[in-house]
């Protein structure tokens, strides 16, 4: 059987998800804190068809016997990439940035207790609470947490500032940032924040970064990057159509060996 | 009975082998650390023709009532995929653990060109060399490759990497040490250091998929530093060596040959039929 038609479908599907990750990027190119992903291929098992088992008969090999044939692509991986995005000012004092590694703690109430998820995206909003203070709330509800992982109350009567290590000023409280052991554990949990599928103890608090109050960070996709790579994919693509075809011409001179 | 119709057969089972490798080069083109096969045919061997009853022979060459016409080949099979370790392009990607091997620059052993692997140990505990330097550390700390192989250090241990360093900013030097705090002198400190084998005849391995070679019955030393000519760049991959314009015009040449092949078993077909026909009133 010709498996070159099973070769090229591997082809399509490969370029098909790298598409699908970039078209993933563009779509994202404004999104505030957002962390582009880039997909990587790799080769699909060979095996190796024993033609001639006699190696002396075979003369002027250049390779240990037998034809190793490899099976075509798959993707093995989107990765997470993580660099710093441009800072955006917007002198709006409930927008934060972190400048460094890191991700921002927010929380949603389950229940009795809060779930942590991360985020870089530090555009919040106020939600008063009903005694007199009110907690920072990103776009999605998601409440701010400190490094204790409690939602940040901050009194109405103060002027909302943070420092560059992210204590309040007239309050106790410090903005928890968090780096993680493998960051490509983190999983997209839809609206801008991630969920960490590793173990607790793999989640760490770090004070090597810095939050700036009064930016935003814009989304590190550079669309230059994106429109070349999604031009060279689906050349990629294309190829593997022209693949298909091919087996499909072959195919159809194997079936034409019979004249009707 | 017509020799030549198996003849042409075996010439389609031969190019169909070939497509197969091309439509997987072609799949490949944006595999990092891929390198292309290259499909060479063989004649079958060769086989000597005869003449049975032929009184004019000489009795000095031949057996008596023997005459050999001389040699023929009955046709022909994919004999090897010979893997190409031609130098890809390195390309820029800006992830943190991404490494790029060069060894363009290496020189000729016996006329032949050593090349240059990471040594990695697969889930059996068994040692891949690979050009994929696309690599990733996991929750042990441990480097590895994306399909989880540990790369190995110059002592030929997995390298382990802590966490702080692979949440923080990481650099990794020509000669393959990996530096934490690069830019910071009071913490700047190095890691560990990339191991790398030298093998002086790459047609020796043997692929195994996922980007990785074994090499049968060898067990070359991971180098302690790096031959002339080599170097390593960070922050880069080698994308596959695949030329594409080439392969498809290879593929477009390929599907000519088998189309040619066929078109013979067709006129042996038709000669069959004639032979048929004889019979007929």
């Amino acid at each position: 059987m010709n498996t070159s038609l099973y070769i090229a479908t591997s082809g399509l599907n490969s370029y098909q998800k790298k598409l699908d990750t970039i078209a993933n990027n563009i779509a994202n190119a404004e999104t505030a804190g957002f962390k582009r992903r880039e997909a990587s291929f790799e080769e699909n098992l060979a095996i190796s068809i024993e033609n001639q088992k006699a190696a002396n008969r075979e003369i002027g090999r250049m390779t240990p016997n037998g034809v190793r044939a490899g099976f075509g692509v798959h993707v093995n991986g989107t990765q997470l990439i993580l660099d710093q995005g441009v800072p955006k000012a917007t002198d709006n004092p409930l927008d934060l940035m972190i400048s460094g590694q890191g991700f921002f703690q927010v929380g949603k109430r389950q229940g009795g207790s809060i779930e942590a998820f991360y985020t870089r995206n530090g555009s919040f909003q106020k939600s008063p609470t009903n005694n007199g203070t009110y907690r920072l709330v990103n776009a999605e509800g998601y409440m701010l947490l400190d490094k204790n992982n409690q939602p940040i109350d901050i009194p109405n009567d103060i002027d909302f500032s943070v420092s560059e290590s992210g204590t309040i000023a007239s309050t106790n409280q410090q903005i928890g940032i968090v780096t993680f052991e493998n960051p490509q554990k983190l999983l997209g949990e839809g609206g801008n924040v991630f969920r960490y599928t590793g173990s607790a103890n793999e989640v760490l608090a770090t004070a090597n970064s810095t939050i700036q109050q009064g930016y935003i960070e814009s989304s590190n996709v550079d669309l230059s990057k994106e429109v070349t790579d999604m031009i060279t994919t689906q050349r990629g693509f294309q190829f593997n159509s022209r693949s298909i075809s091919y087996a499909d011409q072959m195919l159809g001179i194997a079936n034409g060996i019979i004249r009707s | 009975m017509l020799r030549g119709i198996d003849t042409a057969a075996s010439g389609m089972i031969a190019l169909q082998r070939r497509q197969e490798a091309l439509t997987n080069n072609l799949a490949n083109i944006e595999t990092p650390g891929y390198k292309k096969g290259d499909t060479t045919l063989r004649a079958f061997p060769e086989v000597f023709l005869e003449r049975i009853n032929d009184s004019k022979a000489s009795p000095t060459e031949n057996a008596p009532g023997f005459s050999w016409i001389g040699s023929m080949q009955q046709g022909v099979y994919a004999q090897e995929n010979i893997s190409s370790f031609l130098q890809g392009d390195l390309v820029e990607t800006n992830n943190p653990f991404d490494v790029a091997i060069d060894d363009r620059n290496i020189p000729l052993v016996n006329g032949k060109k050593p090349s240059v692997f990471f040594a990695v140990t697969n889930s059996g505990g068994e040692i891949r060399y690979t050009r994929n330097g696309r690599f990733t550390v996991d929750e042990a700390g441990l480097l590895r490759t994306l399909e989880g192989y540990a790369v190995l250090n110059n002592q030929g241990k997995p390298i382990q990497v802590d966490a702080n360093v692979a949440s923080g900013e990481v650099s990794i030097t020509s000669n393959g040490e990996i530096i934490a705090n690069p830019d910071d002198p009071s913490k700047r400190k190095i890691v560990d250091t990339i191991g790398l084998v030298l093998i002086q005849n790459p047609n020796d391995l043997i692929k195994e998929g996922n980007g990785t070679f074994k090499l049968d019955g060898q067990n070359p030393a991971i180098l302690s530093e790096l031959p002339e000519g080599v170097q390593l760049h960070h922050k880069m991959i080698e994308n596959s060596n695949v030329d594409p314009t080439m392969t498809m015009t290879n593929m477009m040449e390929n599907v000519r040959l088998y189309e040619a092949n066929q078109k013979v078993l067709q006129a042996y077909d038709r000669s069959l039929e004639l032979l048929n026909s004889i019979g007929r009133v």
